[in-house]
């Protein structure tokens, strides 16, 4: 599931988040229910980086004082991952579309401030002004600049591959909370609505029932030697 | 005696880049949201444990997210691949015929739980250590596929007779 999008409804957060813009990152998969021109995504304090839909329907993705690169656009209805990296010599994003990119596409706006953002917003990027018409699901924020490797694995997972640094986790599949033990909440403004999510899985293993005569069951990551069936 | 082979949750399963079941909650239960006219595909990996010699069922634990004692029918399939089979996993799949449920009656109260299973008489010749997928998709074009509603998979019990 995905939190839905419109009517001026997003979520944001402004404590607790990472200690400087030169080591965060921000990631989730989202899908525009039109070619509306709105904000997607933003991390900043007096200085931001940001990703959003300009009136022409181009994913754009921009920072303060720095400029903007666009990124070939998703087509209304289609899911996309997209990714915000700050490093202390670069902030830059990675998007892939399903079903039309087998790499990212990046765009790279050279090098960070290092101002202690005091803002994460998803679906919006200023307090309801430019709410995006759409779905986002599986967010992640991290205090750490993963690399674009890290980005494949958590592409393709709800659940976080990689938990150093991890600063907060919401699948937003029925609820916007952090599922990383930190109980940083999102706050969502609007009434929550939610919708058919990306077709990720949420990164766990089947259970195999090994030999019946041993009664060995291999579970995700477990083995339980005295089960018998 | 019934062995229990693979327990398939809605966590561990993996999905096609269009019409896919969503994976969801309801009441925080994982499910598999299958659609009531769109066929959804999702698939699992596991190795084929050993000593594993017999025939094999599929048991599909579903409800329905509306009340009514309709029915719904599944497809499962097996691909199983031993190594040094000449298989291009590059660019194929070699899914066995598929095999379909009979038509599996929800449960008049909603959120009531209730199973079927299909007998898995294409398994693809599967023998212990293969790598194995399993697909299940909703037959929302079979006759017996009548539920107006999203039917939730919660749990696929492969079963060895």
């Amino acid at each position: 599931m995905a939190l839905l999008g419109g009517s001026g409804r997003y979520l944001r957060r402004t404590t607790n988040l990472p200690a400087s813009l030169q080591a965060v990152t921000l990631c989730g998969w989202a899908k525009w229910s039109n070619a509306n021109y709105d904000a997607l995504a933003l991390v900043g304090g007096t200085v931001g980086i940001a990703l959003s839909n300009s009136s022409s329907a181009v994913l754009t993705f921009s920072g303060d004082g720095v400029g903007s690169g666009t990124f070939t656009s998703p087509s209304a209805g289609q899911w996309f991952f997209w990714a915000m990296v700050g490093r202390p010599s670069s902030h830059i994003a990675y998007v892939l579309r399903l079903g039309s990119d087998a790499s990212f596409q990046t765009v790279d706006l050279g090098a960070t401030s290092s101002t202690t953002p005091t803002d994460v917003y998803l679906l919006d990027s200023s307090g309801g002004d430019y709410w995006e018409n759409g779905s986002v699901a599986c967010a992640k924020v991290w205090a750490a600049s993963l690399t674009a490797a890290e980005l494949y694995q958590e592409m393709w997972s709800v659940r976080p591959r990689r938990l150093a640094n991890l600063n907060c986790w919401s699948p937003l599949m029925a609820d916007y909370k952090d599922y990383s033990g930190n109980g940083y909440d999102w706050t969502l403004t609007g009434s929550p609505a939610y919708a058919d999510g990306p077709p990720v899985g949420w990164g766990a293993a089947p259970y195999i029932i090994g030999n019946p005569a041993a009664g060995r069951v291999i579970g995700p990551g477990t083995i339980w030697p005295t089960v018998t069936m | 005696m019934a062995t229990t082979r693979f327990a398939l949750t809605p966590e561990s399963a993996h999905f096609p880049s269009t019409n896919f079941p969503a994976l969801s909650t309801v009441n925080a239960r994982p499910v598999l949201a299958f659609d009531t006219t769109t066929s959804e595909t999702c698939y699992w990996t596991v190795v084929a444990p050993q000593g594993l010699a017999g025939a094999l069922s599929a048991i599909i634990h579903v409800f329905g997210n509306a009340a009514g004692t309709a029915g719904v029918v599944f497809d499962v399939a097996v691909e199983a691949i031993t190594p040094g089979d000449a298989v291009d996993l590059d660019s194929a799949t070699s899914f066995a015929t598929v095999n379909t449920s009979s038509s599996i009656a929800m449960l008049a109260t909603q959120g009531h739980q209730t199973s079927g299973t299909v007998t898995l008489t294409n398994a693809d010749s599967v023998a212990a250590g293969d790598y194995v997928r399993i697909s299940l998709a909703r037959n929302v074009a079979d006759a017996g596929d009548t539920f107006a509603a999203d039917a939730y998979v919660t749990l696929v019990e492969i079963r060895e007779a």
